[in-house]
């Protein structure tokens, strides 16, 4: 009997510290992104009386007028990382589905091989080519375009692969068939027969996508000089320029506005995107 | 039936094109131009009708007279003597460090207690959306949040330590070596232990849980199960976030960016910081950091080498070298009988 008071109790214990893990760690995860929607809407005096406060000011739009007169501007970055993340999620989640069904459903002889190829060229970054693509781009006078940072997403090896195992679980050639008895033609059927069947592997990959699209620095930064085309993050990186140096309030502002998009989608969507990195370490 | 299927092939070519086209002109091509790249004189700015050709260096012949000899591996000398990038190497796999080990240990211990069957953890769902969402936020911003949390003399950070009296006057953490590598792996950190901890939980989701029923009956406690049925059997997937994890780290350059520019003294500057340092910065050493670049490649293609090797569907292996074996002995069987 007291053995298992001991246990109840040991157990009991130990459910309070991973509740306290736990509530610290929430803490730790939403406080820095409190801190800085609060002090969006403080005043730099504000701020510089003390960095801490949870209650809001009123000093919002001054430091949208601080903000504007730097380069930074949300509405631009915004407006061009939409274009790119939207154009980079369609291009490769329709294109990488096509090619995981072309893997799929038909026999062809390099098959075997271009699927071994996807595998051993799905862990390449894009960083590693980046001077060679700079030079490309360069040459052909598409620096200051957003067309380098949507075309690429056409061949996504890594979601190629995500597409084909998701297929290899659901996919029958059996209604590739009777639609080929119907009459069907073959791009007809990937359209509008196997394209819907790939819905939630399709959901999946544009969640992950899109954000990442959305989230890159790095060839933008090297490609882009006109702050007409920056994206999010380019008009972000702006914010640490000399013009914002003294004016916090608008710095907290501008990120602000550049990370409020993703946490309406994340918190929309946060279920399935959960769900989706599991998925995504399981298949893998 | 097989002539049916032989007819169709030709579709199996088609649908591939874009995706072949594409990566032939925006991912094989650059890297090729890369590595093309990292054994010429190529440095400067574009200049239109500007020749570039292989490195040369000149050689004293025994009998006195000067010539031109190519030395197409010069750019990789002369990085492996380059202090900068030594130090950025040293940085990069530095940082990754003091990020990866707690966050593999702290996304672990998560896992474990979001998958006991013990004490069931209510509120699972909210921690995962909440732990994971840093990883969603772009870099850029986050690392300028922490360069505004931790500002000199004038920061949250600041502020709340001399508030708590663990400090007297501010501290400039932008100027402190330890302290800028220590934030920017905490923000690596802080951005990438949902992630992990994700993967593991859906690694040990994946175990077969009649392994810790018996354990259970056998009187094995938790931290038993941990160590003999939890731990060999999430290997795999350990080993894998182990790998990818150090491919990122290798591209690290949103956070150091912006965090700290590199600095204090080049103390916090790693490759890919080098590398857009070398060619986009004013400098123009394409040659040099295109080198750089390569000595990364060689790197991840060995790292993907070894998580190709360990993911491979091992029963789709041992099937394959039956059938093989087997085609070999009727092959026998029939010269025997011939």
């Amino acid at each position: 009997m007291v053995r298992s008071e001991k246990k109840r109790f040991l157990e009991w214990i130990t459910k309070v510290i991973i509740y306290i893990t736990c509530g610290i760690l929430t803490v730790l995860s939403l406080l820095p992104f409190i801190i800085m929607i609060i002090n969006a809407t403080r005043s730099t005096p504000e701020i510089r009386a003390s960095a801490v406060s949870l209650i809001p000011s009123v000093h919002f739009f001054d430091n949208l007028g601080h903000m504007e007169r730097g380069v930074f501007n949300a509405f631009v970055g915004f407006q061009n990382s939409m274009i790119v993340s939207i154009g980079a999620t369609l291009c490769a989640v329709y294109f990488s589905c096509l090619t995981a069904y072309a893997l799929m459903a038909y026999d062809w002889r390099l098959r075997q091989p271009f699927f071994t190829f996807i595998v051993a060229v799905m862990m390449i970054p894009a960083q590693v080519s980046a001077i060679g693509f700079y030079q490309f781009v360069y040459r052909m006078d598409l620096t200051n375009s957003l067309i380098p940072f949507i075309l690429p997403a056409v061949a996504s090896p890594a979601i190629v692969f995500f597409m084909r195992q998701y297929l290899l679980a659901t996919f029958s050639i059996d209604i590739v068939n009777s639609a080929r008895i119907d009459g069907a033609k073959e791009l007809y059927i990937f359209n509008r027969i196997v394209l819907p069947m790939m819905k939630p592997a399709m959901a999946i990959q544009a969640i992950f996508v899109f954000v990442s699209s959305w989230n890159n620095l790095f060839m933008p930064l090297v490609l882009l000089t006109d702050s007409s085309k920056f994206t999010m993050p380019v008009m972000v990186s702006q914010l640490r320029g000399n013009i914002y140096r003294t004016e916090f309030g608008a710095i907290y502002l501008g990120l602000t506005m550049s990370v409020l998009p993703l946490f309406v989608v994340y918190f929309t969507l946060s279920r399935y995107i959960v769900a989706g990195v599991q998925l995504g370490g399981v298949k893998e | 039936m097989k002539h049916k299927n032989f007819s169709y092939a030709k579709y199996g070519y088609l649908f591939c094109i874009p995706f072949v086209v594409i990566f032939l002109i925006f991912s094989l091509y650059p890297l090729i131009f890369t590595t093309s790249i990292a054994f010429t004189n190529r440095s400067g700015p574009n200049i239109p009708g500007r020749e570039y050709s292989i490195l040369t260096t000149t050689v004293t012949t025994e009998a006195g007279n000067t010539i031109e000899k190519l030395d197409p591996f010069g750019n990789f000398r002369l990085l492996m003597s380059n202090m900068a990038f030594r130090t950025s190497l040293g940085n990069t796999f530095m940082i990754w460090g003091i990020n990866f080990v707690p966050q593999l240990l702290l996304a672990l211990l998560l896992a474990t207690w979001f998958t006991s069957r013990r004490s069931k953890i209510k509120g699972q769902g909210f921690f995962k959306i909440v732990f994971y969402m840093p990883n969603i936020i772009t870099a850029a911003s986050i690392a300028l949040l922490f360069r505004a949390l931790f500002g000199f003399p004038l920061g949250v950070v600041n502020d709340t330590l001399i508030l708590l009296g663990f400090i007297d006057s501010p501290v400039n953490f932008e100027l402190n070596t330890l302290a800028s590598r220590l934030v920017i792996a905490f923000i690596q950190f802080w951005m990438w232990y949902g992630y992990t901890m994700l993967i593991i939980i859906a690694g040990i989701m994946g175990i077969n849980p009649e392994m810790y029923e018996s354990a259970e009956i056998d009187g094995a406690n938790s931290l038993q199960q941990f160590f003999y049925i939890t731990i060999p059997n999430i290997r795999t997937v350990m080993l894998y976030i182990l790998i990818t994890s150090l491919i990122g780290g290798l591209n690290m350059f949103d956070i150091p960016r912006l965090y700290s520019l590199g600095g204090p003294d080049g103390k916090t500057q790693t490759i890919s910081l080098f590398i857009y340092g070398q060619a986009f910065e004013g400098t123009y050493r394409y040659n040099l950091a295109s080198a750089a670049s390569l000595v990364i490649f060689a790197i991840i293609a060995i790292l993907s080498a070894v998580i190709f090797y360990i993911m491979r569907d091992k029963d789709a292996a041992q099937l394959k070298k039956m059938q093989r074996s087997q085609k070999r002995a009727q092959k026998r069987e029939r010269a025997g009988v011939k």
